[in-house]
């Protein structure tokens, strides 16, 4: 039993059945898989029940680039620490070109698997892709169905008019007979 | 990495993951929201509204907004009025700010001289016998109404399901649905209809015999008609509890009920009587305001009759002034002049006054369609006779909306002014 030199290795089984093998640390960043491995749960190919493949790769880029941070941080004179402004722009260039279904998917991964950094970017993301847009807008960039009557949405509007005074995407529903 | 991928194609890729979010996820992401999104938020569909709605996210958002004060936290009613207050207070900043981007697009073949605006539609036309609207965010021309009238339209207003028009001698309506409907037939015709409002079922004409005749819009019937004035009447607001406010060409305004004939009192200027031209009506304060030939804005409180404030804000007639509904700090004038007005509505106060900008509109296309210009904010000092006059044709109506005011001259161009 002398594999404590050797990196350990853990499985994770997505929703559609696909199966990873990381580096325990990089399933560690996720701190619901830590608390399962400290358990000593190892052996066993872990599922990851809500989470399909494609979104698990991103989650295992997302983990495997922390490690990459930690690991070089705890030497000295790290060469891969980040300031504030780099990890922000980091950030940003990993969730680059993510589109809003697997974001939202994204979201349910981190807070599932308790992955507060990547959760951070997700919600950050979120918010700037609802900013300043209307409900219709919204409605559309995720696939939200319009389940107000014509007569609650106006009674929504009626009440706050000032938050839609310029939305130039609404259009008056005829009620339904 | 291809592994065990035998169910991928059958694995149902949900069609609205973001229904996978729960509640406390959506809350984390409501929670970096400002108001303005915040509400729009709450209008996407039931469950973000539910989540909204239930949630203490706008009464933390009230307290993040009174940082450092000791907050007790609000009432639902009160909080909503305080979202409300935070909208319009960013709204009177934005009229007075002096950052202007002035729009104006060609409307129509001949001169209108009205408009109006709700939300982010614009209905235009008067002195014309079409209607149009628009989209104050493209300008583009969503519908049109014609009237099958031998007069123009005089006066109109609209909400979400129809407008309504005056021609001189009767009303037209237009309902959503397509059906149009005339009247009253041909005997019943009113002469010399000069201004009009509605409150459904009721439309209220102004007429030059200085009578309001109420006509019921469904029966297309008059249901009265009040003696109001010697004068003409030129201009009327009418109020949440059916009150009508009608202003003469003598001076004289009069408050009476809509549906009980009964003559509530009158509202007088302290000046000498000159013709009163517009008046508006400020539900949530209950001011009556009041805009006469000789430049003066008069202003009462419906609820005591008595007089708040007396300005004159012009050296000539002032022909239109209008607010948001649930603003009770600027209010907008227009007239002859054709300086724009911003004033305070709980004093008369002038907050600023705008003029557009010759510098970027001579380098304009006088062709195009819709042309871009700036618009200047004048010192209290500046002459407005020095101001040419292609400056600043007459404004002959005012629409004020979310951070900008549409305004017409009887001209075949309406313009718009967004404030931010």
């Amino acid at each position: 039993m002398s594999e404590s030199t050797e990196k350990k290795m853990v499985r994770l089984r997505s929703s559609d059945g696909e199966v990873f093998e990381v580096e325990e640390s990089v399933a560690k960043v996720a701190k619901t898989l830590q608390d399962m491995l400290e358990e000593d749960c190892a052996d066993a190919v872990i599922p990851i029940t809500c989470v399909r493949a494609p979104i698990l790769t991103k989650v295992i880029d997302y983990c495997k680039d922390q490690v990459m941070i930690s690991s070089s941080s705890s030497t000295t004179n790290n060469p891969n620490e980040r300031t504030e402004q780099e990890r922000k722009a980091w950030g940003q260039k990993f969730m680059e070109g993510v589109d809003s279904s697997t974001l939202c998917e994204l979201l349910v991964a981190s807070n599932f698997l308790n992955i507060e950094g990547l959760l951070n970017l997700g919600v950050d993301k979120m918010v700037s892709m609802i900013q300043g847009k209307y409900p219709q807008e919204i409605r559309d960039m995720f696939n939200v169905v319009n389940d107000f009557t014509p007569e609650e949405e106006e009674e929504i509007r009626n009440q706050n008019a000032w938050a839609f005074e310029r939305d130039p995407y609404y259009k008056k529903r005829s009620s339904s007979k | 990495m291809e592994g065990k991928s035998r169910k991928r194609n059958s694995t149902t890729i949900p069609a609205t993951p973001i229904h996978f979010l729960g509640p406390e996820l959506l809350c984390t992401i409501f929670a970096s929201l400002n108001h303005f999104d915040l509400v729009r938020c709450s209008g996407v569909c039931k469950s973000w509204n539910k989540i909204i709605n239930s949630s203490n996210l706008f009464k933390e958002l009230y307290c993040k907004q009174r940082l450092g004060s000791n907050v007790s936290v609000p009432s639902e009613k009160s909080l909503k009025e305080y979202l409300t207050n935070l909208a319009m207070e960013q709204h009177k900043v934005a009229l007075v700010s002096g950052s202007v981007d002035l729009h104006q697009w060609n409307a129509h073949s001949v001169g209108v001289n009205q408009c109006r605006m709700k939300q982010s539609l614009i209905v235009t036309g008067g002195g014309d016998k079409v209607l149009r609207l628009w989209s104050s965010g493209s300008y583009n021309c969503l519908r049109e109404y014609s009237v099958p009238l031998p007069d123009p339209l005089i006066d109109f207003d609209f909400d979400e399901s129809k407008i309504v028009g005056l021609t001189e001698g009767r009303l037209c309506v237009w309902r959503h649905q397509g059906r149009r409907s005339i009247f009253p037939a041909k005997e019943g015709t009113f002469s010399r209809g000069l201004c009009m409002r509605y409150i459904d079922p009721e439309a209220a004409v102004g007429c030059g015999d200085g009578t309001v005749r109420v006509f019921d819009m469904y029966s297309q019937r008059c249901s009265r008609i009040i003696k109001k004035h010697s004068g003409s009447i030129t201009c009327l607001a009418l109020t949440d509890d059916h009150m009508i406010v009608s202003g003469s060409s003598l001076g004289s305004i009069t408050v009476a009920g809509l549906s009980f004939d009964q003559r509530v009192g009158c509202l007088r200027p302290s000046t000498a009587p000159t013709g009163i031209r517009t008046i508006s009506f400020n539900q949530n304060s209950y001011s009556v305001f009041a805009g006469s030939t000789n430049g003066y804005c008069h202003c009462w409180d419906l609820r005591t009759m008595k007089p708040l404030w007396e300005k004159r804000v012009s050296p000539n007639v002032i022909y239109s002034m209008h607010h948001m509904n649930s603003d009770q700090s600027a209010l907008v004038v227009g007239g002859i002049d054709g300086v724009l007005r911003i004033l305070n509505q709980k004093t008369g106060e002038l907050l600023a006054n705008y003029v557009a900008d010759k510098s970027t509109a001579s380098s304009n296309d006088p062709l195009a369609v819709t042309r871009r210009m700036t618009a200047r904010k004048l010192t209290e000092d500046t002459l407005i006779d020095m101001v040419p006059r292609q400056m600043r044709p007459s404004i002959t109506c005012v629409a004020v909306g979310m951070k900008k005011v549409v305004t017409t001259h009887n001209e075949k161009y309406v313009k718009i002014w967004k404030f931010d």
